[in-house]
């Protein structure tokens, strides 16, 4: 008896596609897995050996899920610098260089970031070789759009041809299939594939998007291929089990994303995951770390540091700044809040017109007017993530750009280059780029994100905040320049050394804007934290973030991956939210009143013809035991899928006449077989006897709390001991919504 | 794209010595900030920077102007002392070095390159397959009712378009079973293409729930 429990039949436990999981009944068969492999234990070596690779799969597990997602990110991080200076030009003696690469080692510069002899422009390379001319900037004009145009569309055909759900962030997704839902194919090995691939062409097609958020996804498809190798499969084959593998490969994709491995497991613990115990929070931090490990070896940008926009500051700030600081929050908030209800509209209308029936079409037209506005603007024109570089860092001595023309003078070797300075015109002329610059990635993020290609929303938020922010940081430090004694900045202005940075202000805009869009608060923090490598701006960040978090919550209770979760009626039941209302489980419950009874089992009296015409004409997902017709006395719960798993191995392996009887309980000894009658069957090994019970007079809160708490997949309601319903995962979302006068159809799937 | 396609063909095996892996890269003032009027002009140096095209910058003032200092020195020689003030001449190390910054960076050309070559086939392969997928699509629908092994997955199609609602034991049966039969009456070949039946049958499932019904991921 005892091996007929351990083996189980093939298929049961899983789910079918668009289910929710029963996170107790599969940790519960985790539990009886691993009792049994404790006690074979010392049955022989390669027992012993059995037990030792199970107490070790998780950490090996989720250490091969970080280096192949270290690998995959500097993959996606060096494909996506060398596609996006394509649109510039090309390297001709070493055409897998970009540009920053291609003049890496050449000596002929005068400042930074200039062209050198190597790297070839195309107008160059078709032979129009004065820079200044009409023609040459008309050239570079339509070949910058072409190249824009044809990365994203070639994007858009990859992903409609083959894996249609690598589109979009994957983050709303993710915290769905986390929370206990199933969606077939989501973290397949073709989105694995066409999500990467993808990513580095629409990073480079210039569109205002981020590949971080994607990164995300893209680990979690990593997580669930390798939680599916054979001698992994404990979590392949267990679904709850296989969301701590995801929880801990989500964080490892923060990991890489931002360089950030312990914003990373926040990032998991606060935004992502569902079910997040510690153990999970320890593999996670183990994912993370490796991952980031990894990545800092393969060294894609050739800084020594895993991103981009690593900045280093060591200027203290003043307390006063808390006051520009939380200004910077409080935009922030609005800013994000302004974008989630535009883009949440937006989305609304392409679900609903005839505009979603052109998905690559809309792509393309994006993609065109982003690269035909964004081309004359010379912060729009560059790559998101190097703006963000740029407005984060000071202004250096051999930076030559119009941020940074300031009047310095340089004649006293005692004072730093850092001194405050009069800014020059190029700042003013910069100052009004970046607000055009700030509006136009405002409104075209808003139709960006959403459409069929992958798209992040990291990087646009930031940039815009970044934008703010050093616009009201060169604000400040004109301020402190013109009137250094002003009593707010406490004396640090007044001795000559630099007290206003704007590249600090950039930073804490680009957290406030991101806190707005997304809602986050901790991870967010440490994310930037581990960005410059400066605990001295902790306070100012929180500050922010707290701020942007406080006014977005007044304007607009939910984030954007909430929002698109709730666009999409994904089965989500969300822990932030409180239940208000006094219903009862009885008003929850199904059947109701007008309703046909329940479909029921027995658990001595059906045949097998019985329970194939049941299976055959009512669709539920399970049904419960009872004892019999005229006493309905509770058994146990019994799952459709594994009724119907278990009638066609029975089937297959034993002789079932039509009259043979199902037993669903254990003593079928009472009833042998006789001479006429066949032998009966008992499936007493498919049947939950300990199914979460209520009684009808619960109140909803309670009930809400139990499915929220333990992940439960369905409760039966029972009434002085008598079974009288049964309320599932989709029911109690149905029920808030309907309470909320929300359509409550629009509760996806089963 | 065939701009790459040419690229790939002549570079591939091709790496040049200009492309070092270490550098040495010096961040300072131009030499005005230090001589105020005299300026010091070393003839020889500014005339060989000049032979060289510079972008669009006039090449005359490069020894002066010059804020970047960049060459492949040993780590420890990486700093001001050691590496940009031997280039210069009248300069005093007190007055001009403290305001230098020097780096020593370090990447992986190699890397760079088989990633970039791998991406490219990558992307190569994914755009023929494309193309294959395409004109058997273009195929099928041309002669349709011709074929008769595509019929029995187009119906099969039908069947899940009515919803998870469908199943009961004999359909359970039905997809499982056809799997079987495949593996053992045909050839490897014919079990490749039956995955790949499998696999479009999933994608153009996917492709259902986003681009028509929008149920997904809007």
């Amino acid at each position: 008896m005892d091996k007929d429990l351990d083996t189980e039949l093939f298929g049961i436990g899983q789910y079918d596609d668009f289910h929710t999981i029963d996170w107790q009944r599969d940790i519960a068969r985790d539990r009886n897995r691993h009792r049994s492999i404790v006690r074979r234990k010392k049955e022989s070596l390669l027992e012993s050996f059995r037990s030792k690779h199970d107490a070790w799969a998780g950490w090996l597990c989720v250490s091969l899920v970080g280096i192949l997602a270290g690998n995959v990110a500097g993959v996606i991080d060096i494909g996506a610098g060398w596609m996006k200076d394509l649109k510039d030009g090309i390297c001709p003696e070493a055409f897998y260089l970009n540009r920053e690469q291609c003049c890496w080692s050449s000596n002929d510069t005068v400042l930074e970031n200039y062209n050198c002899a190597q790297w070839k422009t195309w107008p160059q390379l078709l032979g129009i070789a004065r820079a200044s001319g009409f023609g040459y900037s008309f050239v570079s004009y339509i070949i910058y759009i072409l190249w824009s145009v044809f990365f994203s569309g070639l994007a858009a055909l990859l992903v409609q041809t083959f894996a249609p759900y690598a589109c979009g962030s994957g983050i709303p997704e993710i915290k769905t299939i986390l929370s206990g839902f199933i969606i077939r194919g989501y973290l397949g090995k073709w989105t694995l594939i066409i999500k990467s691939i993808c990513l580095m062409l629409v990073t480079a097609s210039g569109l205002s998007l981020g590949k971080e958020g994607p990164l995300v996804h893209v680990s979690c498809c990593i997580g669930n291929f390798i939680s599916h190798w054979p001698c992994f499969s404990k979590y392949g084959k267990n679904e709850a089990k296989k969301r701590e593998i995801l929880s801990a490969a989500s964080a490892a994709g923060v990991s890489v994303a931002f360089g950030a491995p312990i914003g990373g497991v926040l990032f998991s613990l606060e935004e992502v995951s569902y079910y997040f115990p510690l153990k999970t929070l320890w593999r996670s931090f183990f994912c993370a770390l490796i991952a980031a490990f990894v990545l800092r070896g393969i060294n894609p940008f050739g800084n020594e540091h895993l991103v981009k926009f690593y900045v280093d500051y060591t200027r203290p700030w003043v307390l006063f700044e808390l006051i520009p600081f939380i200004f910077l929050g409080i935009c922030g908030g609005v800013i994000g809040t302004l974008f989630i209800r535009a883009n949440i509209r937006w989305c609304k209308h392409r679900k609903e017109s005839k505009l979603g029936q052109y998905p690559i079409a809309e792509v393309l037209v994006v993609a065109l007017v982003t690269a035909m506005l964004s081309f004359p603007n010379e912060f729009t024109r560059m790559d998101s993530s190097d703006l963000i570089r740029i407005l984060f860092s000071q202004c250096g001595i051999a930076d030559a750009s119009d941020l940074c023309d300031y009047k310095r003078n340089f004649t006293n070797v005692n004072k730093k280059l850092s001194n405050n300075a009069e800014a020059g015109p190029g700042v003013y002329k910069s100052i009004y780029l970046l607000v055009l610059a700030l509006i136009f990635k405002l409104v075209i993020t808003v139709f960006t994100f959403g459409i069929k290609i992958p798209t992040g929303l990291f990087i646009p938020s930031m940039c815009m905040g970044a934008i703010l922010g050093r616009v009201v940081g060169i604000v400040m430090e004109q301020i402190a320049f013109q009137y250094p004694k002003l009593w707010i900045f406490g004396g640090a202005c007044s001795t000559g050394i630099n007290c206003m940075t704007p590249g600090i202000y950039a930073m804490v805009g680009a957290a406030a804007c991101l806190g707005g869009v997304t809602r986050m608060t901790v991870s967010l923090v440490v994310i930037m934290f581990e960005l410059t490598g400066s605990v001295n701006f902790i306070v100012p960040l929180m500050s922010a973030v707290m701020a942007s978090k406080w006014v977005g919550d007044a304007l607009g209770k939910e984030g954007i991956y909430d929002a698109h979760i709730n666009l999409n009626g994904y089965p989500f039941l969300d822990s932030k939210e409180e239940f208000s209302y006094t219903t009862l489980a009885a008003d929850c419950m199904k059947p109701l009143r007008n309703d046909p009874p329940l479909v029921l089992l027995t658990q001595d009296s059906m045949t097998v013809d019985d329970l194939d015409s049941l299976l055959r004409n009512s669709h539920h997902n399970g049904y419960p035991v009872v004892v019999s017709r005229e006493s309905q006395y509770l058994v146990g719960f019994v799952l459709r899928k594994d009724l119907q798993i278990a009638l066609i191995s029975a089937k297959r392996t034993t002789e079932l006449y039509e009259n043979t009887r199902v037993f669903f309980s254990g003593n079928t000894d009472i009833f042998p077989g006789g001479d006429g009658i066949p032998q009966p069957l008992n499936l007493k090994r498919i049947v939950d006897f300990a199914p979460i019970t209520i009684t009808d007079q619960t109140p909803m809160e309670t009930v809400i709390d139990m499915f929220r708490k333990l992940g439960l997949r369905q409760v039966l309601v029972t009434h002085n001991g008598r079974l009288l319903g049964i309320i599932t995962k989709k029911d109690v979302l149905r029920h808030i919504k309907q309470l909320s006068n929300e359509d409550p159809d629009s509760v996806l799937f089963n | 794209m065939e701009l790459i396609v040419i690229f790939i063909s002549l570079f591939i095996g091709l790496v040049s010595g200009q492309y070092e892996n270490e550098r040495c890269k010096c961040i300072c003032p131009s030499l005005r900030v230090v001589a105020n009027e005299s300026l010091p002009v070393k003839q020889s140096t500014s005339q060989t920077y000049q032979s060289q095209p510079n972008g669009n910058e006039p090449a005359n003032n490069f020894y002066i102007d010059r804020k970047v200092y960049i060459d492949t020195v040993p780590p420890l020689k990486c700093n001001c002392d050691g590496f940009v003030l031997p280039q210069l001449t009248n300069v005093s190390s007190k007055e001009f070095c403290p305001l230098c910054e020097c780096r020593f960076e370090s990447r992986n050309t190699e890397i760079i390159r088989y990633v970039i070559i791998g991406v490219i086939s990558i992307i190569f392969l994914l755009v023929a397959y494309m193309l294959v997928l395409a004109l058997d699509s273009y195929m099928l629908w041309s002669r349709f009712f011709k074929r008769t092994p595509y019929r029995e997955h187009f119906n099969e199609e039908m069947l899940v378009e009515t919803g998870p609602k469908r199943s009961s034991t004999e359909s359970i049966e039905s997809t499982s079973q056809p799997e079987l039969t495949y593996a053992h009456s045909r050839g490897v070949i014919s079990a490749i293409g039956h995955e790949q039946h499998k696999w479009i049958r999933k994608v153009s499932e996917q492709r259902k729930n986003i681009y028509d019904r929008h149920t997904m991921l809007n």
